[in-house]
């Protein structure tokens, strides 16, 4: 058992289910540290004890902490052999092989290390207090929200952070009757590159637009996103529209509390379809939060787009200039084609990617530790939140164990076809073998946590969705030759889940049943 | 990380390559897709005084956490470079390549989308 943890003191104790576990679990020996002293020191501990449970349930060590933490934000790595939360598995379950709470980073039976994470990019993910964290390429972005998992896009919005346009230069932002100053507040990213924005003291209307425009293709959808703080006021309007105005979807925001949409609206002379219009408050808490703002739709004819922000929710007025102070700061800006505001992705003088995450724990050649390849049962478990509120271009799959293919998988995912915010389809699939279990209720509604489960047998293949269970199927078994896990994506490779995985499980060898998967999946805790 | 670029007359031609092929996914429960976490499609290289595509050309960039021979011989590789000091460390005709913009890039590379004529 390999344990690290950022506190200076903890006791070790055996848990189990039902708590009622005899024998002895006690250190034996405590040798010297071996690592650097102090916060990071590492003080290697041989436990001894000999367990049992009456009622065969897995006993773990269960490691609490006594002190506080000694850095706080030092990630807590509980690696193989102690406790997760026993939450899942209910009263009257066991409790998982592989259980892995990516919010609390507490894992058990595998390490964060385990995972192999591909992405040919850089990539930001959120924490819950609104920082904008920045992941190197090739790994996992795992926050306190979870593991996110996000197909690869392009912005094609530059710069994406309005800089000012120099007469003459190719690239920057601009506009009738307001200015862009140099960044001045806090941002998202720690950076301090929060730009205000200043109306003009003219009765007209004001607005700032990047005077670069990428073509739109008719029929596709697009979604321009802007991370907004409200100055002195709180409603700008952001649209995304073709170069001639002829064609526009654009909403009006209200950057206060949680956020809110007011009014939308979409058309032209060319027409456009506003597909739908978000406002989200990013963080922090206080007097200066940031929201992020997207207008979601597709146009008609194809033109060049103008990302457009509005104050005072695009109406005429007098402004009160500079010295009136921004009316509102600007981040990060987004177009992407894309069905919903992505994480942010930085642009300067030219469109960038970033790309999609393939986050696995295992191979062929490699099977994941304690997966058995050709189990009698097996389940998993799933608790995640799915980012943008729109209908998903493509599946949008959560957790699986599988053999590296579509054949042989087990897989939790949000079905795009039947469009599943009330109705996710949970697929466990074995090669030859009936392969769906549509659940009705429960739901992958975005930002809402949505909890899912399967558990497979001979006989009886169980599914259920935040506590909602759908029709048992009866397959000969489970998927067999397992050897991988993926995170936030399928067996194939595909539809990743564009959200964040909180909490992930597998019983490597048993099927739970109707009743449990239901227990597991009800509540509102991951 | 090696970004390799190459440049293929079409994209049907690019998914049926025997190479540059085992990046394209097939459709399962999902549509067939590029492997996205390692591939940018439909690259443009324009040429950076005009903003007009070089050719008719489909492109693709392919990173790689280690040199990959493959790639590196195949003949429809012009360029690959290196993600983290942003050098070229190779071009067909490299002459050709000066005042080219390339784009989009990965996040986070080093190099701009003017890399080719530096």
């Amino acid at each position: 058992m390999s344990t690290e943890i950022p506190f200076k003191t903890v006791d070790i104790v055996p848990y189990s289910k039902t708590q009622n576990v005899t024998g002895m679990m006690k250190p034996v020996n405590l040798l010297s540290a071996t690592g650097a002293t102090g916060p990071t020191g590492t003080y290697p501990v041989i436990i001894q004890g000999a367990l049992n449970d009456p009622n065969n349930y897995p006993v773990y060590a269960q490691i609490n902490p006594v002190d506080s933490p000694l850095v706080p934000g030092i990630p807590t790595k509980i690696l193989q052999g102690a406790l997760v939360p026993a939450t899942i598995g209910g009263a009257s379950g066991q409790g998982p092989t592989i259980d892995m709470n990516f919010t609390t980073k507490q894992y058990l039976g595998l390490s964060e290390s385990d995972i192999t994470c591909v992405r040919a990019s850089v990539g930001y993910a959120f924490d819950t207090f609104g920082n904008a964290i920045l992941f190197p390429a090739n790994t996992p972005r795992i926050t306190n929200k979870g593991l996110l998992s996000e197909i690869g896009v392009v912005n094609l919005l530059v710069p994406s952070v309005p800089v000012p346009v120099v007469i003459g230069a190719s690239a920057g932002w601009t506009g009738p009757n307001a200015s862009i100053g140099p960044p001045s507040v806090p941002s998202p990213d720690g950076l301090g590159s929060g730009t205000p924005v200043y109306d003009s003291p003219a009765n007209a209307t004001h607005q700032i637009f990047p005077v670069q425009s990428p073509t739109m293709v008719p029929g596709t959808t697009y979604t321009f996103s802007a991370y907004l703080r409200p100055g002195i006021q709180q409603n700008p309007k952001v649209q995304l529209q073709n170069g001639a105005g002829t064609s526009f979807v654009g909403a009006v925001m209200n950057l206060t509390g949680a956020g809110s949409v007011g009014t939308t609206g979409a058309g032209g002379a060319n027409g456009a379809t506003l597909i739908g219009a978000r406002c989200q408050f990013v963080g922090p808490t206080g007097p200066a939060p940031w929201y992020l703002c997207e207008v979601t739709g597709q146009m008609s004819t194809g033109a060049n787009s103008l990302a457009v922000l509005f104050p005072n929710g695009g109406a005429s007025y007098s402004g009160s200039g500079i010295t009136g102070g921004a009316v509102f700061y600007v981040w990060n800006t987004q177009i992407e084609i894309n069905y919903y505001a992505s994480s942010p992705i930085m642009t300067t003088t030219g469109s960038v990617t970033r790309a999609s995450d393939t986050c696995t724990i295992g191979s062929t050649g490699s099977p994941a530790p304690l997966l058995v390849a050709n189990p009698s049962g097996l389940s998993i478990y799933c608790a995640a939140i799915p980012l943008g509120s729109n209908v998903p271009s493509a599946n949008q799959s959560a957790f699986a164990v599988s053999d590296g293919s579509a054949n042989n998988r087990m897989i939790l995912f949000r079905n795009a076809a039947a469009n599943s915010n009330a109705a996710p389809i949970l697929l466990s699939v074995r090669a030859g073998q009936p392969s769906q279990i549509t659940v009705v209720g429960g739901g992958f509604a975005s930002p809402n946590l949505t909890k899912a489960a399967i558990g497979a047998t001979g006989g009886l293949a169980a599914a259920a969705a935040n506590g909602v269970t759908g029709a048992p199927l009866a397959p000969t078994g489970p998927p067999s030759g397992v050897n991988q896990i993926q995170l936030g994506l399928n067996g194939a490779i595909g539809g990743p889940l564009n959200g964040y995985v909180q909490r992930a499980a597998v019983w490597t060898n048993t099927g739970l049943t109707q009743n449990q998967v239901a227990a597991i999946t009800a509540g509102n805790t991951p | 990380m090696i970004d390799y670029l190459l440049s293929f007359a079409d994209e049907p031609t690019a998914r049926t390559d025997a190479v540059v092929g085992a990046f394209w996914m097939p459709a399962t429960d999902v549509p067939a897709t590029w492997r996205l976490d390692l591939c940018i499609p439909n690259v443009q290289i324009n040429t950076a005084s005009t903003g007009v595509a070089i050719n008719s050309n489909w492109n693709i960039i392919i990173a790689q956490l280690t040199p990959n021979a493959a790639l590196r011989t195949h003949p429809r590789t012009i360029a690959w470079i290196n993600r983290d000091t942003g050098q070229i460390i190779s071009a067909t005709a490299l002459g050709l390549w000066r005042a080219r913009q390339v784009f989009p890039l990965f996040a986070g590379a080093t190099y701009g989308p003017s890399v080719f004529s530096a």
